[in-house]
C-alpha cells in the first residue's frame, strides 16, 4: 500500500490553495466563497455527483427523488445572493402550510392565509387559535435573537484572547443591549433562557390546550433529533425549522424546483463559474499530516492531492475517526470526538406514485393537502414513538412528515404521476434485536406505508416504487455518521461554543491548516449554508484575505 | 353564521350584511377585519365621510369582537381587567376602558356594556379571549366569545336620531350618551347604544344575524329625503382621526402582540391617563402604572395642527424650523386633511419637551404629486387630539 | 388580636429556620402550622447528610453527627450487589462485580462532579442575582459567578459548560460499562425530579443536589427529627410563638401590601410582614388569590411545573429483615435502580401520568421496618392511585432481596396525599421541578425571584425558591435576611 502510493505520488501531483472534502451544500458554500476570493479550490467528492444530503436522484426511471433533505427554507438569503444561485438556475417554489391527519377523520391545518389558519385552529379550540398568534410572536422574537448569532463564529468563553472577549460581548449584545428589538428586558431574557432549555411540550403547554395543536407544532422540534417532545432542550430545535424564509416570507418553506439537488447543482455551477474544480467519484481515505500540519489528501485510488488548507465537510466523527489517524490527535480531543453525540433517529421513504393519493380526511383540492402532511395524534403518542426508539425499535406509531413535491413541480415525476417524500421519526441506527437486515428494512417500510395507508383510500394501490431508507442507508450513501441528518445532535451540550467540541467551535481543529465546515459546526444542521460560510470567513481571516460579500 | 365551518375557497367570512354591502360596494375593495370582509370604500370615501358628518352613515362593524362576561364576580372581574373604576356603573350604561399588562402597557380598548351586576359585554377591536380567560382566574365568571352571534352596525351622523325616530324607535332621542337599551326596529328586537367612533351624534345597533338585512334596509328607508350612505373603513378612519380616537396596531402596538418590547405604550404616553384610576384597590398593571405616572411619559401621543393642506402621512417630526440642524423628536401615526374642519390634522408621538399644548414642531412631508414627491417642511402646533367635538354628540334629547 | 413583626405560614424546616433567624434578631414572630407537628415534609426525609455550615453558624444549631449510614448498597437482580462506603466524603468499593477500571472511572466521575458542584455551591447559598435588574449588586454578583466558573481553568470550565446541558446517561455511557454503577448514579440524578436518565439537564440536577447536600449520595448522618427539634428549640428560646393545628385560610392585603392572615377558624393576626413557607402555587393561587395578581403573573404561576412523582412507602414486618447476600454491617442506604434502561422505563410511565409497573426504590432498613422512596409515582390530577397495586409491586421487588417478608403494617404516601397533608401543591419534594428554567433567579419565576413577591411585605421562603428543596434551611434563612433588610 505504502509503496503503491509512492509510485502514484510521482504520477499525480496537483497543488491547490484549498481542498474541500465532501461536496455537500456546506462544502460547496465554503468552496464558492473561497473561489470568489481568488483561491484555487478543489472539492473532492466521493460520489459521481455532488450535493451530499441535498440531492435529486433518479432512483426509479422517470422519477426524481429528493432522497435526503426534501424542503428548503433555511438557506441564508445572503448566501443565496452572494453565490448568485438564482442566476445559476435555482428556483424555489413556496408551498401551502401543513396539515395533521387525525384518526377520527378530521384534519388540522395551517394555511398561508392567516384568517384561514385561525378558523382552522378554532375548530379545535378558539383559545388556541388566538394563542397561536402570541406563540408565533414569541417564537419570532427568538428567531430575531438567534439570526445574528448564526453568522457569528462562537467565541470561546474560556479564552482571554481579545477576539473571544469581544465575541462574548457581541453575543451578550444581542441579548441585553440595544438592537433591532430595542434591547431585551429582564423578562425577555428569562423568556429566552426558558425557550432554549425547556422541553417543547412544556413550552407549548404554556400556550395551548388542544392536543392536536400542540403535537402539530411539536413536530418541528423533534425532526432529526434524538429527543422526544418531553426532553428538555427540544423547544430550541423549533428554531431550526422556524427561522427560515422563502423570498422574504419568514417561516415559510418551499420546494426547490427539480428537487433539493437543484440547490447544490446551482452552487456547483456558481463554484465552477469562479474557476473552481470538482473532483467527483474520488473518495478520500486519508488526510496527510506532518508535524501536526495537514498538507494533502489521499484518494481511494491512491492519488494524492496537495493543498495549503484542507476543509472537511464530513461530520466531525467521520473526519477524525475515519480520515485522520488517531495518533495525529490530542487524546482529549479524540475522546471528545468519540463522545460526540450523533444519533440516527430518522428514516425516509421515497415513493413513486401512479396517482395522487386521496386522503380520508383532507378533501381533494384543499390546499392543506399540498403542503407537509403529518400523521400524529397527540403529544403522548409522539413521545411514545421516542420511547420505542430509546429501546432500539422503530416507532410503533411513528411521526410521519410527508410531502408531494410533484404537485407543484411536475419535473419530479412523469406526467400525471407523483413523487412523495416521507420522513419518519423515530428509527434507530441500531436495532436492539440484532441489527438491521434486508427483511427488517422492508418490514419497516411496510410498517410506515401501512400507517400512511390507513389515512388514505387509494395509497396502497398507487405505489409504483418505494425506496426505504433507515439511518444505515443514510450513513452508507451520504456518509453521515449513524445517519444523523444534522451531523450531530442539537442539544445544549453541543450548541454554540460547544459545537462540535468545546474549544474547537471556531471551525478550526487541533491540526493546523485543517478546518471543518459541515453541520457538525455552529450553527448546526439544515440546508442553511451558514456553517460553510462561517468556515470560509475563518479561513480567509487566517489567510489575511479580505473580501466584500453580503454574508462575510 | 357558523365560524367553525371553514372553506379554503373562501378564506374570508361574510358578515350577515354582506348581501347588501356587496351590492353597495362598487369598488369591490375589501378590508380584512378579524377574518371578515368589510368594505374599505364603497364608491367614494369622501362621499361616505360626508354622509357621516352631514346626514348619517352606516358602517358594518360586525367583525368587532364581543365577549359576554357572566357570573357573580362579573363586576369584580371587569374592575380587575380595566384601569378605570366601574364600581358605580348602572345597568344600561356603557363604559369606555382600556386594559394593560403587568408592565402597564396597553393591550386594547373597548366599550363595556352593563346589563346588570352579573352580566357585562365587552366590545373590542382585537381578540382577547386568552387575556380575559387568564384574567378571570380566581373569579366566579364565565367568559364567552359571542362575536359571531351578533350582527352590528354603526349608524353615525347628525341625522341618525332623526331617522331612527322616523322608524318609530320609541324614545330614542332620550337615550343618553354612553347608554344603551332594547328597542324595536319594525318588529325586530335590537339593542341600540349611543356610542360610536365619529365624535358626533351616533348610535350602534346590535341585532341577531337573522334580522341583519331587514335592519339594514330600514336604515335606508328614507333615502328619498335623507341621504344615508353605507360608509367604508376608510371613511371611518377619517372620522375617528377627527374625533381623536386611537386604534391599537395603528397608533400603537397592542402589548399582547408587539414583537419588540420597546414598541409597547402605556396609557400616559397615549394620552389616556384619564382612564387610569390609581385609587382603585387593584387592577392588572396598577403597580407599573404608579411608576409610569411618577416618571411621566418620555413621549406622548398628541394632536397636531399641520401647516398647509398636504397630509403629513408617516412624517418624521423635528424640533427646528431649520432643516439642517433639526433633531428627530417624533413620528406621525395618522394624518389627513379634515374636510369638515378645513384643516390639516395629524396624530403623532412627540418627545417629552414637546407635548405641551401649543408647542411647535416640524414635519417633513413627502407629498406625492404626479409621480414625484414634493418635500414639504411644515410647521405643526401641538393641540388636543380631539379635533372634532360637536355639542350634538352629548345633547339630550338628541338632535332630531 | 395580636400584632407581630413577622408572621410565617408553615412550620416546615425553612419556616423554622426563618423564624429562628428573625427571632434571634429580636423580631416578634408568629408561626402558623397546619399540622400538629412542626417540620412538615422533613418527616418524610430519611436522609440528612449535614446541616449547612451557614445554618450552624447563624442559628447555633449543633447536631451530633450520628454517623448512622456510611454504606450505599446498589441492589441487583442477580444478587451481585455493589456496596460503597462513604468515609467522610471519600468513597470506596467494599463489594462489586464491576471491573477495576470501571470502579476507578466511577470514582473519578464523582470527583469531577464534586469539583463542579463545589463551584456551583459557592453561589448556591446566597440570594441569586437577577439579570439586568439595573442594580449594581446583582451585576457584581453575576460577574463574580462568571469569574468563579472561569477559575475552574480552561479544561474544567469547558467540561462544565458542556455537561450542564447534558443528560446523565450519555456521560456515564461514555465513561463506564457497568450497568449497576450507571444505574446507581443515574438514580441520584433523577430522584425527586421530573427527568429520566436520558433527559437533558439530569447532570445539572445531580450537581445541584450535590451542592446543596454537600454529598452526592445524600446519606443519613444526622437524625432529621433532632435537627427539626433543634430548630424548634431555637424558636422557642427566642420567644417565637408557634401555633399548631391551625390553618391559614387567606393572606390579607390592602393596597398591595400585606396586613395579616386569617385562619380557617376565622381568627385574624396582623402583621406588615409575612413569609410563606407554602409552595409558590399554593401561596399565590390559594392563600393570596389570583384576583389581586396581574394576569401575566398568574400565567407564570400556572406554568410553574410542580408535579411530584415520589411516593413514600413504610413497611413494618413481623420478622427481622435480612437482605440476601449482604452482611448486616454493610446495611445502609439501599438503592434499587439496577440500570439506566430500568430507570428510563420507570420514567416513561411517569410522562403519561401513569405510575411505573417496575418502579425504582431507595430505602432504609431498621430491624423490622423499611422506609422507602418509590418513583415514579406521579401526582394525579383527575384520578387516584391504586395504592395496593403499587405496594404489591414494591413488595414483590423487595422480596427479590428479602427472602422473608411477613407484612404487619403498610402505608403508602403518594404525592396526592403529601399535597393533602402538607398543603404542597402537586406533592413535589422540591415544590417545583429543578430544571434550568426554574432555577436560580428564575426560581420560581420572573416577578417572584429573590424571595420577593409582587405584594409588599410578602416573602416566599419555601423550597419553591432558590436553592430549591433539600433540608438546607437556606431558603428560609435567605428570605429572613431579606425581611430584616426591609425592616431596617
Amino acid at each position: 500500500m505504502v509503496i503503491q502510493r509512492d509510485i502514484k505520488k510521482t504520477m499525480n501531483k496537483a497543488k491547490y490553495d484549498v481542498a474541500i472534502i465532501g461536496g455537500g451544500h456546506n462544502g460547496l458554500t465554503t468552496a464558492c466563497y473561497l473561489a470568489k476570493a481568488g483561491l484555487k479550490v478543489v472539492v473532492v467528492e466521493r460520489h459521481d455527483y455532488v450535493g451530499g444530503a441535498a440531492v435529486s436522484r433518479e432512483l426509479h426511471p422517470g422519477w426524481t427523488y429528493s432522497n435526503c433533505s426534501y424542503v428548503c427554507s433555511l438557506l441564508r438569503p445572503e448566501i443565496f445572493r452572494d453565490l448568485e444561485l438564482s442566476k445559476h438556475g435555482l428556483q424555489i417554489i413556496p408551498y401551502e402550510g401543513s396539515a395533521s391527519m387525525l384518526d377520527d377523520g378530521r384534519f388540522y391545518a395551517h394555511y398561508q392565509d392567516h384568517d384561514l389558519t385561525y378558523r382552522s385552529i378554532a375548530q379545535f379550540s378558539k383559545k388556541d387559535a388566538e394563542a397561536y398568534d402570541r406563540f408565533g410572536k414569541d417564537v419570532m422574537r427568538q428567531c430575531k435573537i438567534i439570526k445574528p448569532l448564526l453568522k457569528l463564529t462562537p467565541p470561546d468563553p474560556t479564552s482571554f484572547k481579545p477576539k473571544d472577549i469581544m465575541g462574548l460581548f457581541e453575543f451578550a449584545k444581542y441579548f441585553a443591549a440595544k438592537d433591532e428589538l430595542g434591547g431585551l428586558g429582564e423578562k425577555e431574557i428569562y423568556d429566552t433562557i426558558r425557550f432554549w432549555t425547556m422541553s417543547v411540550r412544556d413550552y407549548l403547554e404554556e400556550y395551548f390546550e388542544s392536543d392536536i395543536v400542540k403535537v402539530h407544532l411539536a413536530g418541528s422540534a423533534i425532526i432529526g433529533t434524538a429527543l422526544g417532545p418531553y426532553s428538555p432542550g427540544s423547544a430550541y430545535v423549533l428554531l431550526h425549522h422556524y427561522m427560515g424564509e422563502v423570498d422574504g416570507t419568514v417561516g415559510a418553506w418551499g420546494y426547490s424546483r427539480g428537487g433539493m439537488g437543484s440547490i447544490t447543482k446551482a452552487m456547483a455551477s456558481s463554484f465552477k463559474s469562479k474557476n473552481g474544480e470538482i473532483k467527483a467519484g474520488s473518495p478520500v481515505t486519508k488526510i496527510l499530516i506532518k508535524n501536526n500540519k495537514s498538507y494533502g489528501l489521499v484518494l481511494e485510488n491512491g492519488d494524492e492531492i496537495y493543498a495549503d488548507k484542507i476543509v472537511s465537510n464530513l461530520d466531525v466523527k467521520r473526519t477524525f475517526l475515519k480520515v485522520v489517524e488517531e495518533k495525529e490527535l490530542p487524546s482529549d480531543f479524540y475522546r471528545a470526538v468519540k463522545n460526540f453525540k450523533i444519533r440516527g433517529s430518522s428514516g425516509k421513504l421515497n415513493i413513486a406514485l401512479d396517482d395522487l393519493p386521496v386522503w380520508k380526511s383532507i378533501p381533494i383540492g384543499d390546499p392543506a393537502g399540498t403542503g407537509d402532511l403529518h400523521i400524529t395524534q397527540n403529544i403522548e403518542e409522539m413521545e411514545g414513538a421516542y420511547d420505542d426508539w430509546k429501546d432500539g425499535k422503530w416507532s410503533q406509531f411513528p411521526y410521519v412528515d410527508m410531502c408531494i413535491p410533484s404537485i407543484n413541480d411536475p419535473t419530479m415525476a412523469p406526467q400525471g404521476k407523483h413523487y412523495m417524500s416521507v420522513f419518519i421519526q423515530y428509527v434507530p441506527y441500531n436495532l436492539a434485536d440484532g441489527g438491521w437486515t434486508e427483511e427488517k428494512r422492508k418490514e419497516f417500510g411496510k410498517h410506515v406505508m401501512e400507517r400512511i395507508g390507513n389515512y388514505s383510500t387509494n395509497f396502497k394501490d398507487i405505489i409504483n416504487h418505494a425506496e426505504i431508507r433507515t439511518p444505515k442507508e443514510l450513513e452508507a450513501e451520504v456518509g453521515l455518521t449513524e445517519g444523523n441528518i444534522f451531523q450531530g445532535e442539537l442539544t445544549m451540550d453541543q450548541l454554540m461554543f460547544n459545537r462540535p467540541v468545546p474549544g474547537y467551535a471556531q471551525y478550526k481543529t487541533p491540526i493546523k491548516n485543517l478546518y471543518m465546515c459541515g453541520s457538525s459546526t455552529h450553527p448546526g444542521g439544515g440546508v442553511m449554508g451558514a456553517p460553510g460560510a462561517n468556515a470560509a470567513r475563518e479561513i480567509l481571516k487566517d489567510l489575511n484575505k479580505k473580501m466584500s460579500t453580503h454574508y462575510i | 353564521m357558523n365560524t367553525t365551518k371553514i372553506s379554503y375557497k373562501k378564506p374570508l367570512l361574510e358578515t350577515p350584511f354582506h348581501e347588501r354591502t356587496s351590492e353597495h360596494c362598487y369598488s369591490n375593495d375589501w378590508y380584512r377585519w378579524a377574518g371578515y370582509k368589510v368594505a374599505k370604500e364603497y364608491s367614494s370615501t369622501e362621499l361616505e365621510y360626508t354622509s357621516m358628518r352631514n346626514t348619517a352613515g352606516v358602517i358594518d362593524i360586525t367583525p368587532m369582537h364581543k365577549y359576554d362576561i357572566k357570573g357573580e364576580d362579573a363586576k369584580n372581574f371587569i374592575n380587575k381587567l380595566i384601569t378605570k373604576d366601574i364600581s358605580n356603573i348602572q345597568s344600561n350604561q356603557v363604559a369606555y376602558g382600556i386594559w394593560c399588562n403587568e408592565d402597564g402597557m396597553v393591550i386594547d380598548d373597548g366599550t363595556i356594556f352593563c346589563f346588570n351586576e352579573n352580566h357585562f359585554r365587552i366590545f373590542c377591536a382585537e381578540r382577547n379571549l386568552n387575556w380575559f380567560s387568564d384574567t378571570g382566574t380566581g373569579f366566579n365568571v364565565t367568559i364567552e366569545d359571542i362575536s359571531s352571534s351578533i350582527a352590528a352596525l354603526a349608524f353615525q351622523g347628525p341625522l341618525s336620531c332623526k331617522i331612527l325616530n322616523l322608524l318609530q324607535v320609541k324614545n330614542i332621542e332620550n337615550l343618553k350618551p354612553f347608554h344603551f337599551d332594547s328597542y324595536k326596529i319594525e318588529h325586530h328586537n335590537v339593542i341600540i347604544s349611543r356610542t360610536g367612533f365619529s365624535g358626533d351624534l351616533g348610535y350602534e345597533i346590535w341585532c341577531d344575524p337573522s334580522q341583519a338585512i331587514d335592519v339594514w334596509d330600514n336604515l335606508f328607508k328614507f333615502n328619498r329625503d335623507y341621504k344615508v350612505l353605507a360608509a367604508g373603513m376608510n371613511a371611518l378612519d377619517m372620522v375617528r382621526i377627527e374625533a381623536g380616537f386611537i386604534q391599537p396596531n395603528a397608533d400603537f402596538m397592542s402589548a399582547e402582540q408587539a414583537l419588540r418590547p420597546n414598541r409597547m405604550r402605556n396609557p400616559y404616553e397615549l394620552g389616556l391617563g384619564w382612564l387610569v384610576n390609581l385609587d382603585k384597590e387593584y387592577f392588572t398593571g396598577k403597580q407599573a402604572l404608579i411608576r409610569h405616572k411618577e416618571k411621566g411619559p418620555e413621549k406622548k401621543l398628541v394632536g397636531l395642527d399641520v401647516e398647509g393642506d398636504k397630509p403629513a402621512v408617516g412624517s418624521v417630526l423635528y424640533d427646528n424650523s431649520k432643516k439642517n440642524i433639526a433633531k428627530e423628536i417624533g413620528i406621525v401615526t395618522a394624518a389627513m386633511w379634515s374636510p369638515v374642519l378645513k384643516s390639516n390634522i395629524a396624530i403623532g408621538f412627540v418627545n417629552k419637551e414637546y407635548y405641551k399644548l401649543g408647542s411647535n414642531v416640524y414635519a417633513e412631508i413627502y407629498h406625492p404629486e404626479e409621480l414625484d414627491y414634493r418635500k414639504i417642511w411644515a410647521e405643526c402646533k401641538v393641540v388636543k387630539k380631539q379635533f372634532f367635538n360637536n355639542p350634538r354628540r352629548n345633547a339630550i334629547p338628541a338632535f332630531i | 388580636m395580636k400584632n407581630f413583626d413577622v408572621i410565617i405560614i408553615g412550620a416546615g424546616h425553612n419556616g423554622l429556620a426563618a423564624a429562628s433567624y428573625l427571632s434571634k434578631k429580636g423580631k416578634k414572630v408568629l408561626v402558623v402550622e397546619k399540622n400538629q407537628n412542626v417540620g412538615g415534609l422533613a418527616e418524610y426525609s430519611d436522609s440528612l447528610n449535614c446541616v449547612s455550615p451557614i445554618i450552624k453558624k447563624e442559628l447555633n444549631i449543633n447536631v451530633t453527627n450520628v454517623d448512622k449510614t456510611t454504606h450505599i448498597v446498589s441492589l441487583e437482580d442477580n444478587q451481585n450487589h455493589t456496596v460503597l462506603e462513604d468515609n467522610n466524603g471519600k468513597l470506596s468499593f467494599l463489594k462489586t462485580n464491576a471491573e477495576e477500571e470501571d470502579q476507578q472511572k466511577f470514582l473519578s466521575i464523582i470527583n469531577n462532579y464534586k469539583l463542579f458542584s463545589k463551584t456551583l455551591g459557592s453561589f448556591m447559598f446566597q440570594q441569586p442575582p437577577r439579570v439586568k435588574s439595573g442594580k449594581k449588586s446583582d451585576l457584581f454578583q453575576l460577574i463574580s459567578m462568571g469569574w468563579k466558573i472561569r477559575k475552574l481553568g480552561k479544561k474544567n470550565m469547558r467540561e462544565l459548560l458542556r455537561i450542564i446541558g447534558l443528560n446523565i446517561a450519555d456521560d456515564l455511557e461514555d465513561n463506564l460499562s457497568n450497568n449497576n454503577l450507571m444505574g446507581l448514579l443515574s438514580h441520584e440524578a433523577v430522584l425527586g425530579t421530573n427527568l429520566g436518565p436520558r433527559s437533558p439537564g439530569s447532570i445539572l440536577t445531580l450537581l445541584y443536589k450535590q451542592a446543596t447536600n454537600n454529598n452526592i449520595f445524600n446519606l443519613k448522618k444526622i437524625e432529621v427529627a433532632e435537627y427539626i427539634k433543634q430548630l424548634e428549640d431555637c424558636c422557642n428560646k427566642n420567644m417565637v410563638e408557634i401555633i399548631k393545628s391551625s390553618e391559614v385560610k387567606k393572606i390579607l392585603t390592602q393596597n398591595n401590601s400585606v396586613t395579616g392572615v386569617q385562619l380557617t377558624n376565622g381568627e385574624v393576626f396582623e402583621s406588615k410582614y409575612l413569609m410563606s413557607n407554602a409552595d409558590p402555587k399554593t401561596t399565590y393561587l390559594n392563600l393570596l388569590g389570583a384576583e389581586i395578581l396581574d394576569t401575566d403573573f398568574i400565567r407564570r404561576v400556572k406554568n410553574f411545573r410542580n408535579k411530584g412523582n415520589v411516593a413514600k412507602l413504610e413497611l413494618v414486618l413481623e420478622n427481622e429483615i435480612n437482605i440476601n447476600n449482604i452482611d448486616k454491617n454493610m446495611y445502609g442506604k439501599f438503592i434499587y435502580a439496577p440500570n439506566i434502561k430500568y430507570i428510563e422505563h420507570a420514567f416513561n410511565a411517569n410522562k403519561y401520568n401513569k405510575y411505573s409497573d417496575n418502579p425504582c426504590l431507595e430505602f432504609y432498613v431498621n430491624q423490622n421496618t423499611i422506609s422507602a422512596n418509590v418513583y415514579y409515582v406521579p401526582y394525579l390530577l383527575n384520578s387516584h392511585h391504586e395504592e395496593n397495586k403499587i405496594i404489591k409491586r414494591c413488595v414483590s421487588i423487595l422480596s427479590k432481596f428479602i427472602p422473608e417478608m411477613k407484612i404487619a403494617k403498610q402505608e403508602l404516601t403518594t404525592p396526592n396525599k403529601m399535597e393533602e397533608k402538607f398543603n404542597i401543591g402537586g406533592g413535589h419534594w422540591h415544590h417545583g421541578d429543578l430544571e434550568i428554567d426554574q432555577l436560580l433567579m428564575m426560581r420560581p419565576f420572573y416577578g417572584s425571584s429573590q424571595y420577593s413577591t409582587p405584594i409588599n411585605g410578602l416573602y416566599l421562603c419555601s423550597a419553591g425558591t432558590h436553592p430549591g428543596g433539600g433540608l438546607t434551611g437556606i431558603n428560609g434563612l435567605n428570605a429572613a435576611k431579606k425581611v430584616i433588610e426591609e425592616l431596617k
